[in-house]
C-alpha cells in the first residue's frame, strides 16, 4: 500500500527544547494511523507541522510523493484537540466560512452543509449561534467543519472527547465510513480502546522521539509475553501440579458451574503444547487462549521504559 | 475572492452586524444632535422675547436720550409709552407679566442728587419679576455706557470729530504670508483633524486586539491557520476592522449632518436677522447724531476674517494628507495592536499591552499646546517625523502652512516604511503568539518570537 503521507527525520526545536527529535512516520493511504504518546510528547507539534501551521527546523514531509505545500491545505481536514468556533456566529454561516477558507465555493459548501446537517439530525440549527449549543452539539459542528471539504487526509486529535457514548459511536461510525470511502485518517488519542478498535498502524512518541511504530496486530504479537488463559473443570491443586515448572499462575479464580480459570505465563522454553498436554491430564479443559497485551499495557510499558517518572502524569488520561 | 478577501468580508459583515456597532451608529449622532438641540433650546429659553418699558424719573431733559438709543432687537421690544409716568404706577400695570422689565432711570441719574440710595448716579435699574438674563442686562448696559461716554465728551465741548476718533477701537489684524489669519480657526481645524485620527486609532485598534484575543481564546485560530497563513489572517482582519471603522465614521458623519444641518441653519438665519437689525439700529443712531463722520462698525468683519482664514488653510494639502496619515497611521498601529492581541492569553491581559501602545498617541495629543503654539518649531518638526506621533502632529501643523513638500514627503515616507516594517514584525509575533496558550507572554518573549523560524 502506497503512503499518503511520509514524514522524514522531522526536527523541531523551541529554543533549547526539542519538541520533535528526528521523528519519521509513514501513513499508508486508506488506513487509520494512531499517533500516540503521553502529554507533551510532541504529537501536537507534529500535527501542526503536517497542517503547515508551523514548519520543521529540518526534515521533510511528503504528501503522496510531492513535498508538502500550501496547495495541500484543501486535501487535509484537521480537528484540533482544543476545539474552537466563533461563539457569536451562526452555525450555518460559520461552517460555510471555514470550508471556504479550505477552498470550497460558497455554493458547494452550502449544498454539502445541508447534507451533513441532515445526516447528523441538525436541520434546525442553521441560524443558531454556537454559544446556544451544548458542548456535544458544538463538537458535531466542529466535526462537520473538519470533513466538509472531503479531504483525503483527516487529522483527528482526540475526536471522541466531549461526546456521550451514543454520539461517540456516531463519530466512530463516521470515521469508518470515511475510511471506506478512501480517506486516510491520523488519529491522535489517549483512548487505547479506540486505538485497538480502529487503528491499522500506530506510532508512539515520547519526549520528542518515536519509540515504537508499526501495525497494531504485529505490535501486540511482538509484545506477547507467552501468557494464556485456561478454563477447566477439576481440581486447582492438581492443575497447579500439572503445570510443574513449565508455567506459573499469574491469577486464578473459580467461575460458575464449577469451572476454574487461571492465567498462566510460560516459563523457560516450555511450549504451549506441552502445557496443554499436561493440564488435560489434570482435568477437563474448556478453553485455552493466548492473551495478547493491550495497547494500554504496551503504551505504559514503553513509556515507563524510557522515562519512569512521566507515567504517573499520564495515567489520568486513560480515563478519557 | 482570495482567502484574505474571505477573511476581510467575514470581519466586516460581523463587525457591522454587531449590536454594539448598530447601537453606536445611532447613539453618537443622537448625542451630537441632542447636544446641539439642547444648547439651542437653552439659548431660546434664556433669550425669550422681553419688553423693556422705559420710565425716566431723572427730570434731566437730556437723560431720555440715553434710553432712546435702545431699539427693538431680536429678543427685546422697547416700549416708550410710559416714559414720564411714576415708577410705582407702571409697576402696577405690568406686575403680572413676567416678560416685561421696567428700565427705571432714577432721579439722581446724572449725579445731581447725592442723597439718593444709588449715590452719585449713573445707575439705572432694571425691574423684573423674572430674571431677564445676563445678555439683556449686558446689552442695555453697553448701549447706555457708550451713549453716556459720547454725551459726556459732547457736554465738555469736545469736537464731534474728536469724539468719534476717541471711541475707535484697535484691532490687531494678523497677516501671515499675505493673508489675514485667525489662529483660533486654524487651531480648531488642526486639533479636529488630529483628534479624529487619535480617536479612530484608539477605538478600532483596540477592537482589532480584542478580535485577535477572541480567536485565540476560543481556539478557532488553530483551525483557521491550518487553512490560511497567519499573515493572511492578520491582514484580512486588520482590513476588515478598518473598513468597519470607516463605515461607522461615514454613518456618523452623514447622520450627524442630517441632524445638525437643520439646527445650524435655523441658528444662522436668526443670526442674520440680528446683524440686520443691528446695522439698521446703528444707522438710526447715526442719523439721530446727525454726524457725517460717525463711527461705522462692520459686524461682518469678524465673519469675513474667519472665512478668509478658512480659505487660507491649505485644504488641497490638508485633505489628501489627512486621508494618507489616517490610513497609514491607523494601519501602523493596527499591526501593533494585532501583535499585542496575539501575545495575550485572556482578554484581561490586553490591558498590559495596550497601555504602552497608546502612550505615544496620548503624548501626541498632550503636546498639542506646544505644537499649535509653534507649528514649525523643532518639537513639532520631530514629532511629525516619528511614525508613532506623526499622523496626529502633522494634522495639527498643516493648517498653519509652512510644512514644506520635502518635509511632508519625508514624514509620509517614514510612516509608510514603518507601517510595512511593523506589519512584518507584527506578523512574526502574531504567528507565534496565537499558538501560545496558557501563559501571558513577557516583552522579552515577544522579542524572541520575532526571530523564531516559522
Amino acid at each position: 500500500m502506497a503512503n499518503l503521507l511520509t514524514a522524514k527525520n522531522i526536527v523541531k526545536r523551541f529554543g533549547n527544547y526539542a519538541a520533535l527529535d528526528d521523528v519519521s512516520i509513514e501513513v499508508p493511504a486508506g488506513s487509520i494511523f494512531g499517533l500516540l504518546g503521553p502529554n507533551g510528547a510532541g504529537k501536537t507539534t507534529l500535527i501542526r507541522i503536517i497542517n503547515q501551521i508551523t514548519a520543521p527546523d529540518s526534515g521533510t514531509i511528503l504528501f503522496e510523493d510531492r513535498l508538502l505545500n500550501p496547495d495541500h491545505v484543501k486535501e487535509i481536514g484537521y480537528l484540533p484537540e482544543e476545539r474552537g468556533l466563533y461563539r457569536k456566529m451562526a452555525v450555518g454561516e460559520q461552517v460555510i466560512y471555514l470550508s471556504r477558507l479550505k477552498g470550497l465555493s460558497k455554493k458547494e459548501a452550502e449544498k454539502r452543509v445541508k447534507e451533513w446537517f441532515v445526516r447528523f439530525g441538525m436541520e434546525g440549527w442553521w441560524k443558531k449561534k454556537i454559544e446556544e449549543l451544548s458542548k456535544g452539539m458544538q463538537q458535531k459542528v466542529q466535526f462537520i467543519v473538519t470533513v466538509l471539504h472531503e479531504p483525503r487526509l483527516l487529522i483527528l486529535d482526540e475526536p471522541f472527547s466531549g461526546f456521550d457514548p451514543i454520539n461517540a459511536q456516531l463519530i466512530k461510525d463516521e470515521i469508518l465510513r470515511l475510511k471506506k470511502n478512501g480517506a486516510t485518517i491520523i488519529l491522535s488519542t489517549h483512548n487505547m480502546g479506540s486505538v485497538e478498535e480502529l487503528c491499522d498502524n500506530i506510532a508512539l512518541i515520547n519526549k520528542g522521539k518515536k519509540i515504537l511504530d508499526g501495525n497494531v496486530k504485529d505490535i501486540r504479537r511482538t509484545f506477547a509475553s507467552r501468557t494464556y488463559d485456561i478454563q477447566f473443570r477439576g481440581n486447582m491443586i492438581a492443575f497447579s501440579n500439572a503445570l510443574w515448572t513449565g508455567a506459573e499462575i499469574i491469577e486464578k479464580g473459580e467461575g460458575e458451574n464449577g469451572l476454574h480459570h487461571a492465567r498462566v505465563r510460560l516459563l523457560g522454553n516450555s511450549s504451549p503444547n506441552v502445557i496443554l498436554e499436561n493440564v488435560i491430564r489434570s482435568g477437563e479443559v474448556h478453553a485455552f487462549n493466548e492473551v495478547l497485551p493491550t495497547m494500554n499495557d504496551i503504551f505504559i510499558m514503553k513509556v515507563k521504559e524510557q522515562s519512569p517518572e512521566t507515567v504517573l502524569g499520564t495515567k489520568s488520561n486513560y480515563t478519557e | 475572492m482570495g482567502k484574505i478577501g474571505i477573511i476581510f468580508w467575514r470581519e466586516y459583515i460581523n463587525g457591522v452586524r454587531n449590536k454594539a456597532f448598530i447601537v453606536m451608529c445611532f447613539v453618537f449622532p443622537l448625542l451630537i444632535g441632542g447636544l446641539f438641540f439642547t444648547t439651542q433650546k437653552l439659548k431660546q429659553v434664556a433669550d425669550a422675547p422681553r419688553t423693556i418699558v422705559i420710565v425716566d424719573a431723572s427730570g434731566i431733559p437730556d437723560s431720555i436720550g440715553y434710553a432712546y438709543v435702545l431699539h427693538d432687537t431680536m429678543n427685546l421690544r422697547v416700549n416708550y409709552d410710559y416714559v414720564y409716568r411714576p415708577r410705582e404706577e407702571v409697576k402696577k400695570i405690568f406686575q403680572d407679566s413676567a416678560d416685561v422689565s421696567i428700565l427705571w432711570i432714577p432721579e439722581n441719574f446724572m449725579g445731581g442728587d447725592t442723597t439718593g440710595r444709588y449715590g452719585v448716579g449713573m445707575t439705572v435699574k432694571l425691574i423684573s419679576t423674572k430674571n431677564p438674563g445676563i445678555n439683556t442686562v449686558n446689552l442695555i448696559q453697553n448701549i447706555l455706557s457708550a451713549e453716556l461716554q459720547r454725551d459726556n465728551m459732547r457736554s465738555n465741548h469736545l469736537p464731534s470729530k474728536a469724539i468719534d476718533l476717541s471711541l475707535k477701537k484697535v484691532v490687531v489684524a494678523n497677516e501671515v504670508n499675505g493673508t489675514i489669519s485667525d489662529e483660533g480657526v486654524k487651531t480648531i481645524v488642526g486639533l479636529l483633524f488630529g483628534f479624529v485620527i487619535y480617536m479612530y486609532i484608539l477605538m478600532f485598534g483596540v477592537r482589532i486586539m480584542r478580535s485577535v484575543v477572541e480567536e485565540k481564546t476560543t481556539r478557532i485560530v488553530e483551525i483557521i491557520i491550518s487553512s490560511v497563513k497567519p499573515f493572511q489572517l492578520m491582514i484580512g482582519k486588520i482590513m476588515g476592522v478598518t473598513m468597519v471603522g470607516i463605515t461607522q465614521f461615514l454613518i456618523w458623519i452623514i447622520l450627524s449632518m442630517a441632524i445638525i444641518i437643520p439646527v445650524v441653519n435655523s441658528v444662522n438665519n436668526q443670526k442674520l436677522d440680528v446683524s440686520k437689525l443691528q446695522t439698521h439700529q446703528m444707522k438710526t443712531a447715526v442719523a439721530m447724531d446727525n454726524n457725517e463722520n460717525s463711527i461705522s462698525i462692520d459686524p461682518t468683519a469678524k465673519t469675513q476674517e474667519m472665512v478668509e482664514t478658512l480659505m487660507s488653510i491649505p485644504w488641497t494639502n490638508l485633505i489628501p494628507s489627512f486621508l494618507l496619515y489616517f490610513l497609514f497611521g491607523y494601519l501602523f498601529y493596527a499591526a501593533i495592536f494585532a501583535a499585542m492581541g496575539s501575545a495575550a492569553d485572556v482578554e484581561a491581559d490586553t490591558q498590559q499591552f495596550s497601555v504602552p501602545v497608546t502612550i505615544p498617541l496620548i503624548i501626541a495629543m498632550a503636546s498639542s499646546g506646544v505644537i499649535l503654539n509653534d507649528p514649525n518649531g523643532t518639537v513639532a518638526h520631530w514629532m511629525s517625523m516619528i511614525p508613532f506621533t506623526s499622523p496626529i502632529v502633522m494634522m495639527m501643523r498643516i493648517p498653519f502652512g509652512g510644512v514644506t513638500v520635502t518635509e511632508l514627503l519625508t514624514s509620509l515616507g517614514i510612516l509608510v516604511a514603518s507601517f510595512l516594517f511593523m506589519t512584518w514584525i507584527a506578523g512574526k509575533i502574531y504567528r507565534v503568539g496565537i499558538l501560545m496558550y496558557g501563559k501571558k507572554a513577557s516583552w522579552k518573549e515577544l522579542g524572541k518570537w520575532i526571530f523564531y523560524k516559522a
